[in-house]
């Protein structure tokens, strides 16, 4: 298609011009005025010869001897007759000639509105991808509520977090009770400038790090245990695919620069680094023991809470 | 057939033959012309439509922005102000709390597919929990209506809704609500606080996320 297209655009190059100089000629005023004044030119200079060899034949035969005006008048309109009639016989040869130029610009017309139709499949495929990228959303992790005590104001929950290595919830899940059953799972969050998230170079990370409730300050609130054995958050690993552009390892050499930029506010702006900051979604609504909530981080900025679509 | 004969009939074949292609050539350019025109007018159809959504995407709107005018390690001291959907403020108040890190809360709110609005519930700290936060109703409740919802051009089934929706929301009735959730959002001790004297604004996104920035 890319080679096609370079072809049509080459030809297109020398007849384009050609193609706007036909249509300059024959659809604007100006080149009304150019026509017409290359017709009377043709006819100034016919009827100047015919007369000049009507002078030339006069000297012939003698030197004095001169045209009268009469005579001028009849070869000015004779050749003037003769031209347009001339004109009139070679009509089938001048409508053929238009037909090949008004061919020119019809083809010139066709490359452009392919040439536009290809760059337009191309732009509709870009902007399909600046909203797949921006219309994105990665699991965090499901909170399941395993018991609500609302005599006790006890809440019982496990914590499953989403490893995108393994493409689903981590088998062993962190066993929590609180006090409360308005759950707060709070997490860093960092978000990427659109452009970054456009162009599906970034994605935005989230960390999850504590969960309290309505009754119980952050402060006092339950550690969550996010990161596997190498000290690396569940949420930052992906499978190959999911690395956008880059290896395995540079992806997890990345994860150190990401933890750089939560102490350098200039470097994380210059990375692209919109904001940086904490986020607690929760389920404002009576919760109720079995039931499953998601936390989803969105490409656009910010978390949201769903609850877990069950058959 | 005589010599000449031959090669004048040769002749008008190949003027006939040229002129045949040129035909054939026009009708393809014309076929060309025509056809790519109208898919590329469905295109630019397209085209708009998905610049359309990604424009909805990065929709934002920010109900509050605030400023830190005092902190220490026991109490930070706040101006927040509240602003409507055509960014006018309309409501602003200093506040003092005890604790390091500020949380905005929310309620958020899905009205229709992929479009999500959200209501500033309370304030509250590291040290103090949700329930003993600051409601924040009050500085936005307009008779019922939610101010930080007004917008210009609003119609009478908008409000009906809008009021619709805070009265559950202040009353704590919002079981019937369907997807709706609650978003709080603050700053990071140590790794990234909220500094005395910047401004910062609380972005809503359409999706329903919500992010903290600097207003700069």
């Amino acid at each position: 298609m890319g080679n096609s297209q370079e072809i049509l655009q080459q030809i297109n190059w020398f007849l384009k011009p050609v193609s706007d100089f036909i249509l300059y000629l024959f659809t604007t005023k100006t080149g009304y005025l150019l026509l017409l004044l290359f017709l009377i030119l043709y006819l100034i200079f016919t009827i100047y010869n015919a007369l000049k060899v009507r002078k030339i034949a006069h000297e012939a035969i003698s030197r004095n001897l001169r045209p009268s005006f009469f005579e001028r008048m009849y070869i000015f309109f004779s050749e003037l007759i003769k031209a347009f009639m001339n004109i009139v016989s070679k009509l089938p040869v001048l409508l053929g000639v238009f037909l090949i130029l008004f061919g020119i610009v019809g083809l010139s017309n066709a490359f452009t509105t392919i040439d536009d139709y290809v760059n337009n499949q191309k732009r509709i495929q870009e902007l399909k991808t600046v909203v797949k990228n921006l219309d994105k959303s990665y699991i965090v992790a499901k909170l399941n509520i395993e018991d609500v005590d609302y005599v006790n104001n006890i809440t019982k929950l496990k914590v499953y977090y989403y490893d995108y290595k393994l493409d689903d919830y981590l088998p062993n899940p962190q066993s929590i009770e609180i006090k409360g059953h308005d759950i707060y799972f709070l997490n860093y969050v960092m978000n990427f400038d659109y452009s970054e998230i456009e162009s599906g170079n970034k994605v935005n990370l989230v960390m999850p790090y504590k969960i309290f409730s309505e009754e119980v300050a952050k402060d006092d609130g339950i550690l969550l245990q996010t990161t596997d054995s190498l000290g690396i958050p569940y949420i930052f690993h992906r499978d190959d695919n999911e690395i956008y552009g880059i290896d395995k390892d540079s992806y997890y050499s990345r994860l150190k620069e990401f933890a750089e930029f939560m102490t350098n506010q200039e470097k994380a702006r210059k990375e692209g680094i919109k904001s940086f900051y904490a986020a607690a979604p929760h389920f404002i609504n009576r919760i109720r023991k079995g039931q499953s909530i998601v936390i989803w981080v969105e490409q656009t900025g910010g978390l949201v809470l769903k609850k877990e679509r069950t058959f | 057939m005589p010599k000449n004969s031959i090669l004048q009939t040769n002749y008008l074949t190949m003027k006939g033959k040229i002129l045949i292609g040129i035909v054939i050539i026009g009708i393809l350019a014309a076929g060309a012309y025509y056809g790519f025109g109208y898919l590329t007018k469905q295109q630019d159809k397209k085209i708009a439509k998905l610049e359309d959504k990604i424009n909805f995407l990065k929709e934002e709107t920010i109900p509050l922005r605030f400023k830190i005018l005092e902190k220490d390690t026991a109490q930070i001291k706040f101006i927040v102000k509240f602003y409507d959907q055509d960014s006018v403020e309309f409501n602003t108040d200093t506040l003092t709390l005890q604790g390091q890190e500020l949380s905005f809360d929310f309620d958020v709110v899905k009205i229709k597919k992929g479009l999500s609005i959200a209501f500033p519930t309370k304030i509250f700290t590291n040290k103090i929990p949700a329930k003993k936060g600051i409601i924040l109703f009050k500085y936005y409740d307009d008779h019922g209506f939610p101010q930080t919802m007004s917008t210009n051009g609003a119609d009478t089934s908008y409000v009906r809704l809008m009021t619709e929706l805070f009265t559950k929301i202040k009353t704590g009735n919002t079981e019937d609500i369907k997807g709706i959730y609650g978003s709080m959002v603050q700053d990071i001790a140590k790794l990234n606080e909220f500094q005395v004297n910047h401004i910062y604004k609380i972005v809503i996104h359409s999706k329903g996320g919500i992010e903290v920035s600097e207003d700069l």
